[in-house]
């Protein structure tokens, strides 16, 4: 038992290879999938929903959902984008479930085509700068802008995982993500914020 | 309680749940009918919109409307405030359904919405033309039709096809009872027995050439109506 512990709390053992023992039967090993996504998911679901209070039932719920559902991921691809695309289901419904307005508006930017960006949109330490600041402007903006800013910024998905998490054209990220930053900056020029 | 305590609540309380059998695994099989089944559905509403699409051009070729686009910016306007817009949208809904169901799929969701829907409609619309222009298939069915022989929706369907021509557009069909120089008689006769059931003279366009016209050809004109006079700005022979 020791020794199995320490095969599952190894750190270089893959999400994916986790999943599969799982798909075999092996619940221990979604023990460690959920000691690794838990903070993850908490933080990702605390951010998007601009709240903390009931997120930990949501998590819980999340996990009920990808351990119902293990057998549907393909342990060929990544782990990742799966499960944050379960949680981002989640997520989302809770947001309906809340909002005064449930009534789903057309994203007009899946219908055209964008010309596909670079795969980072700043560099690296301009990344780094943004991140912390948008940790303080997110709750004003829309939860639209707001998850794939979560998404790149504090999750650190590449495009091609947020464009699989949101189920969304790899260029379409680029775009929503060039405005979510226009969107922050207006944010913080409302609070008068310099940047 | 600290955000670590949550967490190993969290963990446990799911692998308790999980040990004493209360969340189970869905069966891999579960996943592969989940596809099969949206594969399968997918393909029947495809193919749904490839027939409607067949029978909108099956449509417009035996009324003649098709004809209007050979017939200047006037049968141009005139095919479009007569094209069948209720099928037409019938169908758009059928691929907008389609593109729905596809959307799990990530050679779909990847491609721009915009690209999807363009492909489908062009590869909806090609395979639509193909289908009733080589088949014959609504052909069989309109004379199944006509012979009462298809069941009660079908043959409503395919009865509708060809109502009176619509003459309060200028539109006319009819056959060739007399040909002269430039223009020919025509009785038309649209099923209503009212007063302009008859014979009509059509003074075909400017350069109109009469020599391609047999007598008891079926005609399909467009023009304007005088008296017993027919000044057609197009004249088109019909395959029945």
């Amino acid at each position: 038992m020791q020794g199995t512990l320490t095969i599952m709390d190894d750190p270089d053992l893959k999400d994916e290879r986790l999943a599969a023992q799982v798909q075999g039967g092996d619940s221990e090993a979604f023990g460690t999938l959920m000691a690794r996504y838990q903070p993850k998911l908490a933080r990702y679901g605390s951010r998007f929903l601009a709240r903390s209070d009931d997120v930990e039932d949501i998590v819980q719920d999340i996990f009920v959902n990808v351990y119902r559902n293990i057998k549907g991921f393909d342990s060929s691809q990544r782990f990742s984008p799966w499960i944050y695309r379960i949680a981002h289901n989640a997520f989302v419904n809770e947001l309906r479930r809340k909002s005064r307005t449930p009534i789903r508006i057309p994203d007009f930017d899946l219908l055209a085509l964008h010309t596909p960006s670079g795969e980072r949109a700043d560099d690296l330490s301009e990344h780094e700068s943004l991140a912390r600041l948008v940790e303080s402007g997110l709750a004003g903006i829309d939860p639209k802008y707001r998850e794939v800013l979560i998404l790149y910024f504090m999750e650190e998905l590449s495009y091609r995982e947020i464009a699989d998490v949101l189920r969304i054209p790899v260029a379409t990220v680029g775009v929503r993500l060039l405005r979510a930053k226009n969107a922050l900056k207006k944010e913080y020029a409302n609070r008068n914020i310099s940047l | 309680m600290n955000d670590q305590t949550k967490q190993s609540a969290t963990e446990e309380t799911v692998l308790e749940r999980i040990r004493s059998g209360e969340i189970t695994m869905r069966p891999g099989s579960f996943f592969i009918a989940k596809v099969l089944f949206t594969l399968v559905v997918s393909l029947l509403v495809l193919l749904l919109s490839i027939w409607l699409a067949s029978f909108i051009s099956f449509d417009l070729r035996i009324t003649g409307h098709e004809s209007l686009l050979g017939f200047g910016s006037r049968g141009l306007a005139l095919f479009f405030s007569i094209f069948p817009w209720g099928l037409a949208t019938l169908d758009l809904i059928l691929i907008a359904l389609l593109v729905w169901m596809l959307q799990h799929f990530r050679f779909v969701y990847r491609t721009p919405l915009l690209f999807i829907i363009a492909i489908l409609i062009v590869f909806g619309t090609a395979s639509g033309l193909l289908f009733d222009r080589e088949t014959g298939f609504h052909d069989d069915r309109f004379e199944e039709a006509e012979a009462g022989e298809l069941p009660i929706p079908i043959q409503e369907l395919y009865e509708n096809v060809l109502p009176t021509a619509p003459e309060d557009q200028g539109i006319y069909r009819g056959y060739v009872t007399g040909i002269v120089s430039g223009a020919f008689l025509m009785t038309y006769d649209d099923n209503d027995h009212d007063e302009d059931d008859g014979t009509w003279i059509v003074m075909g366009p400017s350069g109109f050439d009469t020599s391609a016209l047999r007598i008891g050809d079926k005609v399909y004109v467009a023009g304007d109506r005088d008296g017993k006079t027919i000044e057609a700005y197009g004249v088109r022979t019909l395959a029945r």
